[in-house]
């Protein structure tokens, strides 16, 4: 392990003379792979059968999950290795992404931690609202309304974890040190429309189950709406984290600095939310439901783009 | 024409804003005389001009009212008649015998011959104009009277620019902003900051404004219009981006983050200055939507009813119910040259560019109070010991 942080910390510093060589034995040595995964904290199970006992044990085989990510890193390093195909590199782009949702999936799946707590937010929330209401039978546009509210302060209460977890553990620096800027943003955002679509989905069909007068009665545009405004909030919310991960994980402000980026998505999607529960196909409503795509996907690529300005030290 | 007028008056008033000594030097003596006196002027001239119509539009704002308060009418005597009325003739060459005219213009000193301002009801029964006051004798300048409006359109000299300096500020934040992420600099962050308080002060300014006014036009103080939907939600980014900066102790990350904040909320200030009021109906003057329905009448008042055949000359400004049939641009986009009149013209223009000079004068200020702030933390932070930052170079510099 030590000879392995050595090794990386020699392929990163420019000014050593031994650089090239520390890159090109780490390539040798998969150790950056191995680095990377030491974020992860300890091994899959899988990694355990192919890794010799011992102290390395600890460590599971990064490549085996994704070979390119270490060749890639290797070249922006200045290594001795040719520069990478664009398919390459989009390829190797695209697998860093998927291993840091991976990473943020395992570790979150060790402990079940965020993952409880949505749940359970959740759970609760609807459960206040549908005692709150009682046997009363509401109009689909309070109940769209209803279901807003939730889903805002799910995504307050739940997304906001991917960055300031990482500044918690103290491991952005090794994040940072592994994966360029983009796939880690890029990374984040997938575990974050994850959590947020299936928040999201669990909280509609609850509401639609548990409080009357919450019908869907166009099962395809209610699915269509959910799965564009939590596409929203996830994009909303992953930079968001990043902004306040850096402004030392002041819990308080994530609401505060999330409500103007999220109420576009609201004024868009509460009123889209009533008509497809009022039975209005998507087609009679493409043009907002385009809006409010465009907007996700406009506050995901500013997201994007400006991620790289946070992040780097 | 009047594009050129009031385009040059905004343009010029931010180039006069950022040249001499730009934002972190004091502003010259003349600057700041000028500032002062286009100031005093605006104020002059926006409240003082007085308004005078023509009968045609004193009968329609009658009829929209429902009551007979008397209406200011502008009009040149053309005869004073024994039995106490006169005869009167306005700007558009109506002449109308109006009761109790004589005594009262008589009584103002005034006569034959002279343009006067006079307070006259109409009355709907008789379809005859009575005189009430006497108001003014010969003016310079007179603004017409709108229908809807009547004096709450000199609203227009004061709300308006607020609400233009709100978009300036942000767009000078944001370009501070960015500077201040690519050159790293203390002072691009200062400025951008100060530029996003300023607008913040600016917001209030104009929702307190337009709140009044809109208390006593559209009868709620608070209606969610479109735009004012804008500027709730820009007052909210501002309230944000200043929490944020709180939260951040460290200077160069306190920089970078709030710039990228700033930068992020781009986003959903375009979609609500841009995009939304296009989407719904708005009360504002140019909120034509896609699907045009009438407002809900409950919440404002009725609009003057078009008498038939009537051109209107101004045409209304800031009606209390937009017209749906047909999209108004509103008086200051309009292309149409007579939506707004000279007079108006004139006062707009100043009143943007004495505005912009009162910003940029502010922004000055703070910026160079917020800097010698730094300045004499750094030279506490280095006579204590504290070793200061490397940004104690750049503040200080050798004059």
């Amino acid at each position: 392990m030590r000879a392995a942080a050595i090794g990386f910390a020699r392929a990163i510093d420019l000014s050593d003379p031994q650089r090239e060589g520390a890159v090109r034995s780490l390539q040798a040595r998969r150790t950056g792979s191995a680095l990377s995964s030491a974020i992860v904290g300890s091994p899959r199970k899988c990694d355990k059968r192919k890794q010799p006992a011992g102290d390395s044990s600890l460590l599971p085989n990064f490549e085996v999950c994704c070979p390119a990510l270490s060749a890639h890193v290797a070249w922006e390093y200045g290594a001795g290795v040719s520069k990478p195909f664009a398919g390459q590199i989009v390829a190797s782009l695209l697998r860093q992404t998927l291993a840091v949702a991976r990473k943020d999936f395992q570790s979150e799946l060790r402990t079940r931690h965020a993952l409880n707590s949505l749940a359970m937010f959740v759970v609760v929330t609807v459960s206040v609202m549908a005692f709150s209401i009682g046997t009363e039978r509401i109009t689909s546009g309070i109940a769209a309304a209803l279901i807003w509210v939730s889903m805002f302060f799910t995504a307050v209460t739940g997304l906001g974890r991917s960055f300031i977890g990482e500044e918690e553990r103290g491991t952005g620096f090794l994040l940072r040190l592994t994966v360029p800027p983009g796939p880690t943003y890029a990374g984040k955002l997938l575990v974050n429309l994850v959590l947020s679509l299936a928040s999201n989905a669990i909280l509609g069909l609850m509401f639609i189950v548990m409080i009357r007068g919450a019908e869907m009665k166009a099962p395809e545009s209610f699915l269509v709406v959910v799965l564009l405004s939590s596409a929203g909030f996830a994009g909303a919310m992953t930079i968001i984290a990043a902004l306040i991960a850096r402004a030392g994980s002041k819990g308080a402000l994530y609401p505060v600095l999330s409500f103007p980026a999220i109420l576009p998505l609201i004024v868009l999607g509460v009123d889209l939310l009533r008509r497809s529960m009022s039975g209005i196909g998507i087609a009679a409503m493409a043009d907002d439901l385009l809006l409010l795509g465009v907007y996700s996907v406009a506050i995901m690529l500013a997201g994007y783009l400006l991620f790289d300005l946070i992040w780097r030290e | 024409m009047k594009g050129l007028l009031i385009g040059g008056a905004t343009v010029l008033g931010i180039v006069l804003g950022f040249w001499p000594a730009g934002l972190m030097k004091p502003k010259p003596a003349w600057w700041r005389w000028l500032a002062i006196a286009t100031l005093a002027a605006t104020v002059l001239l926006g409240l003082g001009v007085p308004t005078g119509g023509d009968f045609r539009s004193a009968i329609r704002t009658t009829m929209g009212r429902g009551d007979s308060a008397p209406l200011p009418v502008y009009a040149s005597v053309v005869e004073l008649r024994a039995d106490g009325s006169a005869v009167l003739r306005d700007m558009t060459d109506t002449t109308i015998t109006v009761s109790d005219a004589a005594r009262i213009i008589a009584d103002a000193g005034a006569g034959k011959g002279d343009r006067v301002i006079l307070g006259l009801s109409f009355n709907r029964g008789k379809a005859a104009f009575i005189a009430r006051r006497h108001l003014f004798t010969n003016p310079l300048f007179t603004l017409p009277l709108i229908p809807g409006l009547e004096e709450r359109a000199r609203n227009i000299y004061f709300h308006v620019p607020c609400a233009w300096l709100v978009q300036v500020a942000w767009f000078i934040a944001c370009c501070y902003a960015l500077l201040s992420i690519r050159k790293r600099r203390v002072e691009d962050d200062v400025r951008a900051s100060a530029a996003a308080a300023l607008g913040a002060v600016f917001c209030v300014l104009a929702t307190l404004t337009g709140a009044i006014w809109a208390k006593f036009n559209w009868g709620e103080f608070w209606n969610w219009d479109p735009r004012q939907t804008a500027i709730f939600v820009v007052m909210v980014i501002y309230g944000a981006y200043f929490a944020l900066r709180s939260a951040i102790q460290n200077d160069e990350q306190r920089a970078r983050v709030s710039a990228v904040y700033l930068l992020l909320m781009l986003i959903p200030v375009v979609f609500f200055l841009f995009i939304y009021p296009r989407m719904v109906d708005g009360l504002h003057p140019g909120a034509g939507s896609l699907e045009s329905q009438p407002l809900d009448s409950a919440t404002m008042r009725p609009a003057a009813p078009p008498t038939a055949g009537q051109k209107d000359s101004p045409a209304p400004e800031k009606t209390a119910v937009p017209a749906p049939e047909k999209k108004d641009a509103g008086p200051i986009l309009s292309s149409d040259p007579d939506a707004l009149n000279p007079i108006k013209q004139v006062i707009f223009s100043l009143s943007f560019f004495s505005f912009s000079l009162l910003f940029f004068w502010i922004l000055n200020v703070r910026v160079r109070i917020s800097l010698l702030e730094r300045r004499r933390e750094m030279s506490r932070a280095a006579t204590t010991g504290i070793v200061p930052g490397p940004i104690a170079e750049d503040i200080v510099r050798p004059s």
